[in-house]
């Protein structure tokens, strides 16, 4: 139980089926006022664009910093450590904020996980009459939405217009870089005690496909399913990829000694890697590092260290936050 | 108040998936004022038939009348302002006091609402009194000692102020002062006008205080009557399955079971 | 009695002044901090809007919201103590959350959450089915409401419930994951006028039948067929509790989702204090319950402001010493 718990919440902003559908950039520029249409299908709407927003999740605040820069931001949450932010009051773990204390520093924009609407933070800061855009981002097309729905709120859409246009270069080439290598089957081993792994229709599963690979348990019902080792060993994954918040020295760790693991000829030959959990498991505007740092490694030896790889390592661990994750997600 | 309190007509009972019948056709009258014990061997069906009297069995076939109508009829509490139980086995399940407990009784007269008047408390004080606890009241029932405990429930019943008192082994867990004082009680119960029956497996103390005795096997009444009548060595024997002598002790008949090589000679 | 009663009158006024005061002192603090002026200009009509919104549209609500749910589940507990004579016996025992829970649950799972009320409304069905359920199973194994058999069958259809609501969690999305797990923590946060009027119409008059049912609930303490023998319709009067009392475990169940400790906790106090007679016991469980819950949420939602924590988390790190305390403090009990 604790285990699915951790294992969920560290997905948080990933996940749910490919084929959830998105209508396409909703924005209106009516004549008076800018109108949004958010990821559960309320419509947003702000007489100017917002001067004083509080973003609850980590990957929006990214795209808000570098859409409008820190001053239209009045609070932050402990996942942001952006030295730009260090001023600003923290919400602490956004996953249960005080709905009274975003109230008092009168907002008008909260960015919120939409939380099914059940007892969210959505209805609530509805019911007090704060303007509230409900995001859910979920793959590669998410992320590009979401930058141009935030653009529109912020009043700042040709800045999201360049943001977008340069994920869309990364991407591509992303793509041009694995074009014409065999596929590799990755198994993205989300906790080892039990084996759990990404399914389809995660972003990772995703970003997997766009960097020259095959998840092997692509053919899962499951989101994140926990999966039985020896099914991991039927399947002999080429390349394992563990996400860690410590930077493991060793990403075979507490693998190469256990019984069965050692039988994997990911494991024998250390085509194991750790990589920063921050960047697989929540979209956001470094879509293009996280891809390019994923071909690298599925296709290690293969592929040219690249800039943008090299980079990437020392980018993701110097990443402040860990994308909302309540401390759940550390309990692995 | 004429015709008899309990009246019964082949009554049956029988608990689901047994076999046989723990009560098989009992025709048993009880009659204002009587001093009524209920003898006879474990499973002999006694506290079935008791259960039955006071309408918290349905029989099987049959039917009990309590003052003519059918027990199973009579609303609760109206039966309650009348009948006075001391059940065999009870259990609390939160601490109470004795006062508390005692007062109790005084429920069938009260309902859930009525606050307790003059004449509550002249009763509940009296019960206390009589049974011995009136210096008990504050403690808790649970700290009582079984003795105790045992004064404090009959107390309870008498709180009820009931015409006829039924109790079912009410001294089995008591020594022998505690458990003649409380036969003495009934006795004086009785000589008040209430009716007593009393379930129990002391025979000696039965034959001594009650006019009446009832001995039960098998779920039926083998003999019944006065205790010269009832105790008689050879149904004794048969009963309990267990040689006897009666012995007569201030005219009232008693049972000594035999030891087992005195019986062999 | 005249001077027992006046005796029970004066406890129970104590602890509904207390009451009331813990409910002002909550008012005044919250996460954002507003100086206490602010909130008593804003209690007497005036403040500025965002005052205004922070206390009279959130911690107003949630605090008469407290009040209500923790006097409600106290209360129900203090019941099933009663009718399951087992100290031990919380509101939950009898599989009623579990119920609640897998009607929330598989509303959220199913994505039907974003219809307004509906969350609710299915948790109170799920609840409604598993207070049957108990009842029929009961029923079935012969003795209608024996009260060990009644133990069983809850506990029995509460391990199904959790089988079916970790099912459910199993095959949910991410977003309903984190929602349901939300769900069943168990949160004052979605606290509104509308919830509390909804549960207040529930509450009140469920206390007064319970209430009424005070005497026959002390004599069920001494066993069920010496309650019979004492003049009580045993049957009946079980059978009011239980649906009553379930109805209000799953009504509040409903509104915040599972929030234990209460109602195992507050009528044990009780007892401790001032003894077990249910005519004061309800009443007083209401009043503890309500101020306990109250305490708790406040503290939940000041402690690590601006984050909220788990009220259930503060229910029972807080019961605990607290009962520790009373159980040293009354020996022989």
């Amino acid at each position: 139980m604790a285990g699915i718990l951790a294992a969920v919440l560290a997905g948080l902003s990933a996940c749910s089926p490919p084929d959830r559908s998105h209508s396409p950039a909703d924005s209106t520029a009516a004549a008076t006022a800018i109108r949004v249409v958010d990821d559960i299908g309320r419509a947003v709407v702000l007489a100017a664009p917002a001067r004083r927003v509080i973003s609850l999740i980590p990957a929006q605040t990214e795209v808000i910093l570098r859409l409008a820069g820190p001053d239209v931001l009045v609070a932050r949450t402990r996942w942001d450590t952006d030295s730009a932010l260090a001023s600003l009051p923290s919400v602490g773990n956004a996953l249960t904020p005080s709905v009274e204390w975003l109230a008092a520093l009168r907002p008008d924009l909260v960015i919120a996980w939409p939380d099914a609407q059940s007892r969210d933070v959505v209805k609530r800061l509805d019911d007090v009459g704060i303007p509230v855009y409900a995001s859910r981002v979920e793959s590669v097309a998410d992320v590009r939405t979401m930058i141009r729905r935030l653009g529109v709120l912020l009043g700042r859409t040709s800045a999201a217009d360049s943001l977008d246009g340069a994920i869309s270069a990364e991407l591509e080439s992303v793509r041009r870089l694995v074009a014409g290598r065999p596929e590799r089957s990755v198994l993205y081993l989300l906790n080892a005690e039990p084996p759990m792994a990404a399914g389809p229709g995660t972003y990772v599963d995703e970003l997997i496909r766009m960097a020259g690979g095959r998840n092997v348990f692509d053919d899962l019902r499951q989101l994140w399913p926990q999966v039985a080792l020896e099914e991991i060993i039927a399947r002999q994954p080429d390349v394992i990829i563990r996400p860690s918040d410590r930077a493991l020295d060793d990403p075979l760790a507490g693998l190469a000694g256990r019984p069965g693991w050692r039988e994997l000829d990911a494991v024998r030959h250390g085509r194991v890697h750790a990589v920063d959990p921050d960047l697989y498991n929540r979209p956001g505007p470094r879509v293009g590092a996280a891809a390019h740092g994923l071909a690298q490694r599925i296709h290690a030896g293969g592929l040219p260290a690249g800039r943008d790889a090299a980079s990437h390592d020392a980018t993701a661990r110097g990443v402040p936050g860990r994308g909302g994750l309540p401390p759940a997600g550390s309990g692995r | 108040m004429t015709g008899p309190v309990f009246d019964t007509k082949g009554l049956v009972f029988r608990y689901p998936a047994t076999l046989r019948d723990a009560v098989a056709g009992i025709d048993l009258r009880v009659n204002q004022g009587e001093f009524t014990a209920l003898l006879g061997p474990n499973g002999s069906g006694k506290s079935t038939l008791l259960r039955m009297l006071l309408g918290a069995l349905r029989p099987t076939c049959g039917e009990v009348l309590f003052r003519g109508r059918p027990a199973g009829e009579w609303p609760r509490d109206e039966l309650a302002r009348q009948v006075g139980v001391v059940a065999q086995a009870e259990e609390i399940a939160f601490p109470i006091t004795v006062r508390e407990f005692v007062a109790m009784g005084r429920y069938p007269h009260l309902g859930a609402w009525r606050r307790e008047g003059p004449a509550d408390r002249a009763a509940i004080l009296g019960a206390m009194d009589r049974c011995g606890v009136a210096d008990l009241g504050q403690r808790s029932v649970m700290e009582l000692s079984g003795g105790e405990r045992q004064r404090a429930r009959l107390a309870r019943a008498l709180a009820q102020e009931p015409r006829i008192l039924v109790l079912d082994e009410p001294t089995a867990a008591l020594d022998i002062a505690h458990e003649m004082s409380l036969f003495e009680l009934l006795a004086d119960l009785v000589d008040d006008g209430v009716t007593v029956v009393v379930v129990t497996h002391n025979i000696n103390i039965a034959a001594r205080y009650a006019r009446r005795l009832v001995l039960l096997d098998g779920g039926r009444i083998v003999v019944e009557g006065p205790p010269s009548r009832v105790l008689e060595k050879s149904t004794l024997e048969t009963v309990y399955q267990w040689p006897v002598r009666i012995r007569l002790e201030d005219g009232a008949p008693q049972v000594v079971p035999e030891k087992r090589d005195a019986a062999e000679e | 009695m005249d001077m027992t009663l006046r005796r029970s009158a004066l406890r129970l006024g104590g602890r509904a002044v207390f009451t009331v005061v813990a409910a002002l002192a909550a008012i005044t603090v919250g996460a954002a901090g507003l100086p206490a002026p602010e909130v008593i200009a804003v209690l007497t009509g005036g403040g500025d809007a965002t005052a205004r919104t922070i206390v009279l549209e959130l911690r107003l609500p949630r605090v008469v919201l407290a009040l209500v749910a923790g006097g409600g589940l106290a209360v129900a507990g203090a019941v099933f103590q009663a009718l399951l004579r087992n100290p031990l016996a919380e509101p939950y025992v009898l599989g009623v959350a579990g119920g609640a829970a897998v009607g929330a649950v598989a509303a959220i799972t199913l994505g039907l959450a974003a219809v307004p009320g509906l969350v609710p409304a299915a948790a109170l069905a799920g609840a409604g089915g598993a207070i049957v359920l108990v009842v029929r199973i009961a029923a079935r194994a012969g003795r209608v409401l024996d009260t060990r058999i009644l133990l069983l069958a809850g506990v029995v259809v509460g391990a199904f419930f959790n089988a079916v609501i970790l099912l459910l969690l199993t095959l949910a999305d991410v977003e309903s994951f984190r929602s349901a797990v939300f769900w069943m923590m168990g949160s004052l946060a979605p606290a509104n006028w509308r919830a509390v009027a909804l549960l207040a119409l529930y509450v009140v008059p469920a206390l007064v039948v319970l209430v009424a049912l005070a005497r026959p609930l002390n004599l069920l303490a001494i066993g069920d067929e010496t309650a019979l023998f004492l003049g009580a319709r045993v049957h009946r009067v079980k059978l009011v509790a239980y649906f009553v009392a379930s109805l209000l475990v799953a009504a509040a169940v409903s509104v915040c989702g599972v929030i234990g400790f209460i109602g195992l906790i507050v009528p044990h106090a009780v007892r401790l204090a001032w003894g077990s007679d249910h005519r004061l016991l309800l009443p007083a469980s209401l009043l503890g319950g309500g101020a306990f819950l109250l305490l708790a949420d406040t503290a939940a939602r000041t402690m690590a402001a601006p984050a909220e924590l788990p009220v259930g988390v503060i229910t029972a790190l807080l019961g605990v010493p607290l009962f520790v305390l009373l159980l040293r403090r009354s020996p022989g009990l």
